[in-house]
């Protein structure tokens, strides 16, 4: 059921079992899985079912590190969340992404690959994606143009991609939530404090608070923070009445490591020689799984590199290929969101059927292409969420967001340009070119640096209270009833979009509420 | 020096160079071949012209055609075993250059040294 929180009167208390921040991918996904069930489930969502300027502006934020896309274009606060205006590039991370590497420092995850497999099956289908199968010889099998290119493949491999319409939660999956009985859903429902016990060792409450100053409180035997990483952040922070440093920071962990994929058109190829490239294309609406390449495991190893994918993208027809950011400016986003409430328009799908096949002589005509990369960044403690001096309109301070890279971020996005760049030439594929500013130092970074709007990190997890916010189930550490999921929790990145493993955490962590009691 | 006159130089060039190691036919690199990178068909003459001048700007000591051919002709000596053995094509020294890990970046492009060379000779036959 729904109810507008701006209906409630001053001092309304909400009772449930299960309290649920946010209603984006991570939030709805988890309401769905106790939809039916005997818990009931509060699912508080600030804005409405419709994007209102107000409550965008809650999201602003100061920008005080490297250069960054304006905070509140980057995150949609309403019902659906950022679902919004994702693209639906989905796949899982690897397995090496869940390692601790020795020349990664703060990497690893207390969880494997392996623990998190069953979560992405599940996932797949609330992103209406195909299989869960991520091998380039799956795919191959099912369509003949789908041929490698021939790289050795124990130095560059295929990571492979699938397609989400892309799912509008919003749209997609209001009707369910709605109407299902035990799902409570409060839109116009800000949480600005977390209430905590004395000790600091459980949270009692939520307080709600309306433009008007009306405020609401909200019980729950468990609560779940799934508002997105910067909000999560937010909140825990400026939730220190009882503990003076923020909610599950006693070890100044909360808005540390925050993580972005470095979403950027780092150098060009020209293929030499004729060859199809169906397998690396990218029709939107229309291709169902396509390939990235990556240096493989051992590679990564050897060369002491993050991970990273290049994908091989049309060049322009003039001038240099952009960035993500340059590409999107928020005027451009904002329209994709308004013109794709339910996901790509009939127009867009046929515009992309019409799109001639990426085959051996259209390569022969065109052979120049853009290599755009996406790379995870290195785990940073200084890359840092913290607050702002300033407040927003309901008295919540406001993020300052302070983006940091390292040296390892710029050396493996040049090491792994080059080695693919040496691999076509040893192959006679064809030729790599790095941009001029790629092969400069390794502080240097262009004034377009772009990430992929992907918010990662800043309440990791890890299984040492002094170096991790959440553990291995996503609970704050020492407050038995609180936990966080989004991309927050992620201790690395991976190459990979987080929108697939956002959904997977969020389905695990809903089987783990449903079986375990505080 | 126009085009011709290059052409007749990098011949005389090669031919020294020949002579100097060997017995090798001095057919082994025809000079319109050797000024000619495989990347041409797929690249413009400028881009081909650019990387040349850009490879000649961070190598001094190749800076003329003399030079070049003369670095390429020492990268084919190493190829082979003896020295009446013929000389290896230009496509297996740019091979080779790429197994060995001989590649330069002239304009960020990761090219073999051979073919970045062959740019640079292509370079100075346009001036």
């Amino acid at each position: 059921m729904h109810i507008d929180a701006l209906t409630l009167p001053e001092g309304a208390t909400l009772d449930g079992d299960l309290c649920i921040v946010g209603a984006g991918a991570a939030g709805i996904a988890m309401a769905l899985e106790f939809i039916g069930r005997p818990e009931r489930v509060l699912l508080l969502e600030g804005g409405g079912f419709d994007l209102e300027p107000q409550m965008q502006a809650l999201y602003r934020g100061e920008i005080v590190g490297r250069p960054y896309y304006p905070l509140e274009a980057a995150r949609l606060h309403y019902f659906g969340g950022t679902t919004g205006h994702w693209g639906g590039f989905c796949a899982p991370l690897d397995n090496i992404d869940f390692e601790q590497r020795p020349w990664v420092p703060h990497s690893g995850w207390p969880i494997t690959r392996a623990q998190l497999d069953p979560f992405y099956a599940r996932a797949q289908r609330t992103l209406q994606l195909g299989p869960y199968e991520y091998d380039a010889a799956y795919w191959q099998q099912r369509d003949a143009r789908l041929q490698r290119l021939p790289l050795d493949p124990t130095v560059v491999r295929e990571k492979m991609w699938q397609f989400s319409p892309p799912s509008r939660f919003g749209t997609l999956y209001r009707e369910p939530i709605v109407s299902a009985p035990n799902i409570h859903l409060y839109t116009h429902a800000n949480v600005c404090e977390i209430d905590v016990n004395d000790s600091v060792s459980a949270v009692e409450s939520l307080s709600i608070r309306q433009n008007d100053g009306r405020t609401q409180r909200v019980r729950a035997t468990r609560f779940v923070l799934a508002c997105s990483t910067l909000q999560n952040v937010r909140l825990l922070l400026a939730s220190n009445r009882h503990a003076t440093a923020g909610v599950g920071n006693a070890h100044d962990q909360v808005g540390r490591y925050f993580m972005e994929h470095l979403e950027m058109a780092a150098g060009n190829a020209i293929i030499l020689r004729p060859q199809s490239l169906q397998l690396y294309a990218l029709d939107w609406g229309v291709t169902k799984a396509r390939a990235e390449l990556a240096l493989t495991d051992r590679v990564q190893r050897e060369l002491g590199l993050l991970n990273a994918t290049i994908a091989i993208e049309p060049a322009p027809k003039s001038g240099e290929a952009k960035n993500t950011f340059e590409l999107e400016p928020p005027e451009s986003l904002e329209s994709f969101r308004r013109d794709t409430p339910n996901g790509l328009t009939s127009d867009m799908l046929a515009e992309a059927a019409k799109t001639p096949p990426h085959d051996s002589a259209s390569v022969v005509r065109q052979p120049f292409f853009a290599l755009v990369t996406r790379q995870e960044q290195a785990p940073n403690p200084n890359s840092r969420i913290t607050l702002s001096t300033e407040r927003d309109a309901l008295g919540v301070p406001r993020v300052r967001f302070d983006w940091q890279l390292s040296s390892l971020d710029k050396r493996t996005m040049r090491s792994s340009f080059r080695a693919l760049g040496e691999e076509f030439g040893r192959r006679g594929v064809g030729r790599v070119q790095l941009r001029d500013w790629l092969l400069s130092g390794d502080t240097i970074w262009p004034d377009s640096l772009s990430g992929g709007w992907h918010h990662m990190g800043a309440t990791r997890m890890h299984a040492d209270p002094t170096q991790g916010v959440v553990d291995a189930s996503c609970q704050v550490h020492g407050i038995g009833n609180l936990f966080v999921t989004g991309g927050g929790v992620f201790p690395t990145a991976g190459s990979a979009n987080p929108t697939l493993t956002i959904v997977a955490l969020a389905l695990r962590l809903a089987d783990h509420l449903k079986h375990t009691r505080v | 020096m126009n085009r011709r006159g290059f052409l007749t130089h990098a011949t005389a060039a090669l031919t020294v160079g020949l002579a100097s190691s060997a017995c090798r036919t001095e057919t082994a690199y025809e000079p319109n071949r050797i000024a000619r990178p495989l990347l041409l068909p797929a690249m413009s003459e400028a881009t081909v012209g650019d990387i040349g001048q850009r490879y000649m700007a961070r190598t001094p000591a190749e800076r003329d055609e003399g030079a070049l051919i003369t670095a390429i002709e020492q990268s084919a000596r190493e190829l082979v075993s003896f020295p009446w053995t013929a000389s290896p094509s230009l496509e297996t020294l740019i091979e080779a250059d790429f197994a060995r890990g001989r590649t330069v970046l002239p304009g960020g492009w990761v090219l073999s040294a051979t073919e970045a060379r062959q740019c640079a000779l292509f370079a100075l036959g346009r001036s």
